[in-house]
C-alpha cells in the first residue's frame, strides 16, 4: 500500500481513506486480510500505534473486523462494501457541492458546469483514443 | 564478574599500543647496554643505566592513568560508559587493574631481557655467588619487591583517579583542580595515617630480615641486619587512599556530566 | 505511588550552563507505549533534556522520574540512551562494540541485533573507525534498539545522514517499536521526515515548552502539519 499523505491531516484518518477506496474500487474485496499492524505501519513509515487507531476506528465502523490471532478482515457481509462505496461516493459529491458554493457558485450552475465538465471529459477520452464505459 | 571482566578486556586493549610501546622501548635498551658493554663500558655503569627504565615507570603509570581517563572524554566513549547500569566502582577498579597489569608486562619485559641478554657476564662475575644462595630466594625477594612496588602504585593511580574526577567536575580551571586535589589527597592521606597511627601501635611489627631471608645472604657479609618495619602510620592511610577510591567512584557514577 | 500511565514524569526542572539556561522550567508526563517527538531548533534544550533523563545530566532544580525512580543506575537498564555524537569505541569492531555492550544488559535480544545489522546492512568485521557518519548512526541505533528497553532516548538520530541512511533508520525506528511494553522519545529539528513516526510531539523553545500534546488532535486543531506548525512556532 501506497499513500501520499498531506502532513496537515491526521494520519489515521487518510489510512482509513485509502483502505475504503480500495474496498469501493474493488482492490480489496469483502473477506480479504489486511496486512498486519506492524506491517502496515513499517511499509507506511508511520507509527504502529497510528495503524492500530485507523483499524480500531475502521472496526467500530463494522468495515473490518479483527479475529484474535489470525489478523484484522474486510468484513464478509457484502452489504458493506457496497455501503462504504456508497459513502464515499456521498461524500465526494458533497465535498464538491460544498466547495463550488464557497465559490459562489448556484445550484444551477453547478449543474450547468457538471454537464459542461462531462462533455470536456468525453472528448478528451476520444482524443485519447479511450472508450467510455459509463 | 562478567561484566567487570569486559571492561578489563576493554581497558587492556585500549592499552594495546601504549604496553607494547613501552615493552619494545625497554628490550632496545637492555640490548644496547649489552651492546655498549661489549664495546668497553664497565659492568656496574651498565646496571645502574639500567635501571633508568624503573625510575621512569612509576611516572609513565602515572601519566597513563590520567591518559586512560582523558581518553574516554576525548573520544566521547564516556557516554558509553557512564550509560552502562553498573556502579561506579567497576569502571575505576578496571582501569586501576588494567593499570597494574600494564606495570608488570613492562616490568616483566625489562627484568627478562635484561636476564636474557646480560646471562653471560652475571654467571661471569657472580657466578660462585649464585651457585651458593638458591634461586627460590631470589625468586621470594623478587616477587616480595615487586608486591611492594604495585601497592605503592596502586595508591598512586587512585589519587590521580580521583584527581582527573574532581577535575571534571568543575568547570573551568580543570588542570588547576586536577593539580590541587592530588596535592590535597597527598597530604590529606598523610595526615590521616598520622591521626589514625595510635589506633594501630598494637600492630605487631614485620622483620624485613626475616621477610627477606637476610640470613641467607649472612654467610658472605658476616652480619644480618636486623629490621623491624613499624607501619601502624600506613595503615590510616591504606585506609584513606580505600576512603578516597570509594569517593571517586560514588562522584564518577553519581556527579559526572557528560560534555560535549 | 506510580502513575502507570506516565512512564516519564518532569516537574519543574531548571539546567543552567555558564551564559544559557538550557532548561528554563520543564514540566511534562510522558504517556506509555507513544512514541514523542522532541521539537525544537538546535540549541532549544532537546539534548539535555534527554540527557536529564538518561542520567548523563544533573539538573540544578525540579525532578525527572522513570518509572517513579530518578535517574540512577536501576533506571538505567531500563533505559537506552542513543546521543547525537558518536559515543562508541573507535578501535573496536562493529561486531565487537555489540558484544561489549550487550554484557551489561540483561534484555539485549541477540536475534534482533543479527536482524538489525543485516537490515542497516552493516558489516560486523568492520571497524568503527572506518565507517561513514550514515553507516555510525545506523550501528548506534542498533545498539539503541536491540534490547527490550522500557524506554528509547534517540538524540537527533538523522542528523547530519545522507538520504538512504535516513530512510533506514525511519524504517527502523518503525519496524522495532513495541508498543505494548515500549516508549519512544526522538529529538529532532528535521520534523518533516519523521512527521509520521510520532504519537505526541513537544515543541521546546529556548528550555520552555512551547505546546505539547498529541499529533493527530494538533493536526485537527490547527489543520496544519507538524512541520508547518514549526516553522510557524519558529519563525
Amino acid at each position: 500500500m501506497r499513500i501520499d499523505f498531506d502532513p496537515a491531516v491526521p494520519i489515521y484518518l487518510q489510512i482509513i481513506d485509502e483502505i475504503k477506496r480500495q474496498v469501493a474500487t474493488g482492490v480489496l474485496a469483502a473477506g480479504d486480510k489486511l496486512p498486519s499492524q506492524r506491517d502496515l505501519a513499517a511499509e507506511l513509515h508511520v507509527n504502529a500505534n497510528t495503524v492500530q487507531r485507523a483499524y480500531r476506528e475502521m472496526e467500530a465502523e463494522g468495515l473490518v473486523e479483527t479475529l484474535r490471532g489470525q489478523g484484522t478482515f474486510i468484513c464478509q457481509d457484502p452489504n458493506v462494501v457496497e455501503k462504504t462505496r456508497g459513502e464515499m461516493i456521498n461524500k465526494l459529491v458533497a465535498d464538491f457541492i460544498r466547495s463550488m458554493r464557497s465559490l459562489g457558485c448556484s445550484d444551477d450552475s453547478i449543474l450547468a458546469l457538471i454537464k459542461l465538465g462531462l462533455g470536456k471529459n468525453e472528448e478528451i477520452f476520444e482524443k485519447r483514443g479511450v472508450k467510455k464505459n459509463d | 564478574m562478567k561484566r567487570f571482566l569486559r571492561l578489563l578486556g576493554k581497558d587492556l586493549e585500549a592499552s594495546k599500543l601504549p604496553i607494547l610501546f613501552n615493552s619494545g622501548l625497554s628490550i632496545v635498551w637492555i640490548a644496547f647496554l649489552r651492546y655498549r658493554y661489549e664495546a668497553g663500558w664497565s659492568l656496574g655503569m651498565v646496571f645502574i643505566l639500567m635501571t633508568i627504565p624503573l625510575t621512569f615507570l612509576p611516572i609513565w603509570l602515572m601519566w597513563q592513568t590520567y591518559q586512560t581517563l582523558r581518553t574516554e572524554w576525548r573520544e566521547k566513549t564516556t557516554y558509553t560508559l557512564l550509560l552502562l547500569p553498573i556502579p561506579g566502582w567497576q569502571i575505576t577498579l578496571s582501569k586501576w587493574t588494567a593499570l597494574l597489569i600494564e606495570f608488570t608486562i613492562v616490568l616483566a619485559a625489562l627484568v627478562g631481557s635484561a636476564l636474557l641478554f646480560f646471562l653471560g657476564p652475571i654467571n661471569e662475575y657472580y657466578g660462585s655467588f649464585l651457585q651458593a644462595v638458591p634461586l627460590t630466594w631470589f625468586l621470594r625477594n623478587g616477587f616480595l619487591l615487586y608486591l611492594g612496588a604495585l601497592a605503592t602504585f596502586s595508591s598512586f593511580i587512585i589519587l590521580v583517579q580521583l584527581a582527573f574526577i574532581v577535575s571534571k567536575l568543575v568547570g573551568r580551571f580543570r588542570g588547576l583542580a586536577a593539580l590541587w586535589t592530588l596535592l590535597l589527597a597527598t597530604w590529606l592521606v598523610e595526615r590521616v595515617g598520622i591521626i589514625l597511627d595510635p589506633l594501630f601501635r598494637w600492630l605487631p611489627p614485620i622483620h624485613i630480615e626475616q621477610l627477606f631471608r637476610l640470613d641467607v645472604i649472612a654467610q658472605y657479609t658476616n652480619y644480618t641486619p636486623e629490621i623491624a618495619y613499624h607501619y601502624s602510620a600506613e595503615v590510616g592511610s591504606w585506609l584513606a587512599t580505600l576512603g578516597l577510591f570509594l569517593l571517586s567512584s560514588w562522584l564518577l557514577e553519581n556527579w559526572i556530566e557528560t560534555d560535549d | 505511588m506510580t502513575d502507570q500511565k506516565y512512564i516519564v514524569e518532569i516537574a519543574g526542572l531548571r539546567k543552567r550552563y555558564p551564559g544559557v539556561d538550557a532548561l528554563d522550567g520543564i514540566d511534562l508526563k510522558i504517556t506509555r507505549g507513544e512514541i514523542w517527538g522532541l521539537l525544537g531548533p538546535n540549541g532549544s534544550g532537546k539534548s539535555t533534556l534527554l540527557k536529564c533523563i538518561a542520567g548523563l545530566v544533573k539538573p540544578d532544580s525540579g525532578q525527572v522520574t522513570i518509572n517513579g525512580s530518578k535517574p540512577s543506575r536501576k533506571t538505567k537498564s531500563a533505559v537506552a540512551f542513543v546521543p547525537e555524537i558518536d559515543h562508541l569505541y573507535n578501535w573496536m569492531t562493529v561486531q565487537q562494540t555489540l558484544n561489549f555492550i550487550s554484557a551489561f544488559y540483561d534484555d539485549w535480544q541477540k536475534e534482533r541485533e543479527q536482524e538489525l545489522l543485516e537490515f542497516m546492512k552493516l558489516d560486523p568485521r568492520k571497524k568503527v573507525s572506518t565507517l561513514s557518519k550514515g553507516m555510525r548512526a545506523r550501528l548506534k541505533l542498533v545498539v539503541g534498539l536491540s534490547r527490550n528497553s522500557e524506554l528509547v532516548l534517540l538524540d537527533e538520530p538523522l542528523s547530519g545522514i545522507d538520504p538512504s541512511s535516513r530512510d533506514r533508520i525511519v524504517e527502523g525506528i518503525v519496524r522495532q517499536f513495541r508498543s505494548e511494553k515500549q516508549t519512544m522519545i526522538l529529538s529532532t529539528h528535521a520534523v518533516d521526515e519523521t512527521e509520521r513516526l510520532y504519537d505526541s510531539v513537544i515543541f521546546l523553545s529556548e528550555g520552555r515548552v512551547h505546546i505539547s500534546g498529541s499529533a493527530e488532535e494538533l493536526r485537527i486543531k490547527h489543520s496544519k502539519s507538524m512541520n508547518e506548525l514549526f516553522k510557524e512556532v519558529y519563525a
